[in-house]
């Protein structure tokens, strides 16, 4: 009998939640909001009366400072043709003036140095038409447009933030990126196509903003690429400003601008550094620094598992 | 009644492509391999790129279409048997007279609306009986090429195809709805007719089959085409394009087929050229032959994205593998001695 009382009682309290939810007008069935400014956390930052982060900065700290090691594609579902990319990637790349400037794009940046900005657009009767972030590095801002329009021809630009549509599921914000140009998904050489879409999760906890997304590249992945990182809000809101969303005059914009120049001896004026096959010099060296085989390092959709741990201690 | 023709043109350039593979894998030699460019999808439709430039998709190879007050200019026409939507959309777009029209290349996607549009009386879409017609500038190898006679005697483009304006040096320049227009000559790309077209006030650079979204490198090596012209060619409109900041928009670029670019899309494509170059110039260069060289994959990272029916990976190798082989010692050659 006791029972079933407990029963009856969870029955009624999630018809009587349905009934709220489903009585609410949709725009209104936002109880979580992801507009205002986000930090990424690093430790010891208060999160709250008494709570302190214990997670952030440290876990990405090589993505959001200097970057990752070279050859370390641990756990990213590469196939044939993005390990061949990956390993032809010289970083000597990035001092050639066109690619200097290059923007993190879509399939990267929330994973690279960001502070976030994020604003809503409202229409006539205050409902969100669109999320416009700031904040990321070089500021590929990501518009993200929530009246159902539709995304662009198959004959319109690419763009390193991309198109993205988004709709509230729960309290869950779900956005779709497309049309972004080629990039990486990680910032030492690991390729994304100009086939990729981004499917991300904003979801909100408090004072902590997790953004998860996937990576669907049917040219260089087996599988999507999953990552989340979090971020903290930041109510102050001047740490956006290092990476010029506030005017210039208020702070360091030297991530928002940028202008090419040669940074390294070229033996020609359109020379493009890169490896030939086999002739990496990078290849084990991730490897050694771990304890761990070449091969864990090279990635792969396996890499991901804990079962090829085991695997690689047999 | 299009829609027949359009399928029946597609079935023949890919029995054509089909038929060219297997001659390869009877006789086992390396063969001419000319691109097929990708059939059209014949979904019409009109791109503002920037400034006074518009692009039209879907019709073969990407159309574009420069307008103002003295009237139209169009870049390339399409696949034959497009035409009529083809006018339909530089309708939509303008509809003043189309004054000229510029061939970047002979390739059949590019040339195939020429016949109809450049005989339009008065050079008008909307109907028109008489008025002067459009005259159709292209660099001197496209007129020989087009008007040579091929089976049969007979050129195998009509007459009223032929370009009426042929130019023979580096560049020509012109001002047309008060805007500069370079149409510049890049020597022995994808062909020896190769034009680009950069648009100055609108800042839109056209760049035919040099560049494109959807292919491997086009070397047609029948019509004087080379893969270190090509890589030169990607390199000269590079040195033309200059991006706004943060390395996005600034110079907008049409490529041959695929989507509107801008510079860093063109880097990209820069970028692979090359190294697929160094690839094989390394793999040659150990005395690989063509089957080693295929099978090394010196185009891995792309064909996936790449490799085309008309124009698959292994074509693309066959045409290029010829220009880094290097040359074979001479038979009688002697050494060199001091003889007294």
């Amino acid at each position: 009998m006791q029972m079933l009382r407990v029963r009856l009682s969870l029955v009624g309290t999630l018809a009587f939640a349905a009934f709220i939810l489903s009585a609410r007008p949709a725009a209104a069935q936002i109880d979580f909001d992801i507009a205002g400014f986000w930090d990424q956390p690093a430790l010891g930052t208060v999160l709250g009366p008494g709570v302190a982060a214990i997670f952030g900065f440290e876990e990405d700290s090589t993505e959001r400072a200097d970057g990752p090691p070279l050859v370390d594609y641990l756990g990213i579902p590469l196939n044939a043709e993005g390990r061949a990319r990956a390993l032809a990637y010289d970083g000597a790349l990035l001092g050639v003036p066109q690619h200097v400037c290059m923007r993190h794009p879509s399939t990267y940046s929330f994973w690279g140095p960001a502070r976030l900005r994020i604003e809503s657009e409202l229409d006539s009767n205050l409902d969100v038409v669109a999320y416009k972030i700031g904040g990321t590095f070089r500021r590929a801002d990501r518009t993200i447009w929530m009246d159902g329009r539709p995304h662009p021809s198959k004959y319109a630009p690419h763009t390193w933030a991309g198109f993205t549509t988004g709709e509230w599921r729960g309290s869950t914000l779900v956005t779709t990126t497309t049309h972004i140009k080629w990039g990486w998904i990680r910032r030492n050489g690991v390729p994304s196509s100009d086939q990729a879409t981004v499917v991300t999760y904003y979801t909100r906890n408090e004072n902590v903003l997790t953004i998860t997304w996937l990576v669907y590249d049917p040219l260089y992945l087996t599988e999507p690429y999953i990552k989340s990182v979090d971020f903290i809000a930041a109510p102050r809101g001047v740490t956006a400003s290092i990476f010029g969303v506030d005017p210039p005059d208020r702070g360091n914009n030297l991530f928002a601008q940028c202008f090419t120049r040669e940074e390294i001896a070229r033996p020609d004026q359109h020379y493009v550094p890169h490896y030939l096959e086999g002739t990496n010099p990078f290849v084990g060296e991730e490897a050694k620094r771990l304890r761990i085989p070449v091969e864990a390092t090279l990635g792969g959709a396996e890499t991901a598992l804990p079962e090829y741990k085991d695997r690689l201690r047999k | 009644m299009t829609g027949s023709r359009d399928q029946r043109l597609i079935g023949r350039s890919w029995r054509l492509a089909v038929m060219a593979t297997l001659t390869f894998a009877w006789t086992g030699t390396a063969v001419a391999q000319t691109p097929a460019e990708p059939p059209a999808d014949g979904a019409i439709e009109v791109l503002k790129v920037q400034g006074n430039v518009w692009m039209i998709g879907g019709a073969g190879a990407n159309i574009a279409v420069q307008a103002g007050e003295q009237g139209v200019i169009v870049v390339d026409t399409g696949g034959d048997g497009l035409t009529d939507k083809v006018m339909v959309a530089i309708r939509s777009i303008s509809e003043r007279p189309i004054r000229y029209i510029i061939n970047t290349s002979m390739a059949p996607q590019h040339v195939g609306g020429n016949a109809v549009l450049a005989t339009l009386p008065g050079g008008v879409t909307t109907g028109a009986t008489r008025g002067a017609t459009a005259s159709v500038i292209a660099q001197e190898n496209v007129f020989t090429r087009m008007t040579r006679p091929g089976p049969g005697g007979k050129s195998a483009f009509p007459s009223a195809a032929w370009p009426t304006d042929g130019y023979f040096v580096p560049r020509r320049g012109m001002i047309f709805n008060g805007e500069a227009i370079d149409i510049i000559h890049m020597p022995n790309a994808y062909s020896d007719g190769d034009s680009i077209v950069y648009f100055r006030g609108s800042n839109v650079l056209v760049s035919g089959d040099l560049f494109t979204t959807t292919n491997l490198p086009m070397v047609n090596r029948a019509q004087g085409g080379t893969y270190a012209g090509l890589l030169t060619a990607l390199n000269a409109m590079l040195d033309i394009t200059v991006s706004d900041d943060l390395a996005e928009a600034g110079t907008y670029v049409v490529p041959g087929h695929g989507r509107v670019c801008d510079a860093a899309d063109l880097v990209e494509y820069r970028d692979m050229v090359q190294e697929i170059r160094d690839r094989v110039k390394k793999l040659t260069a150990d005395r690989k032959t063509l089957a080693q060289v295929k099978a090394a994959h010196p185009a891995i990272g792309w064909e996936g994205r790449y490799s085309q029916p008309g124009w698959t990976t292994d074509m693309f190798i066959e045409a290029i593998y010829p220009e880094f082989v290097p040359p074979a010692p001479a038979r009688n050659a002697q050494p060199r001695t001091n003889r007294k």
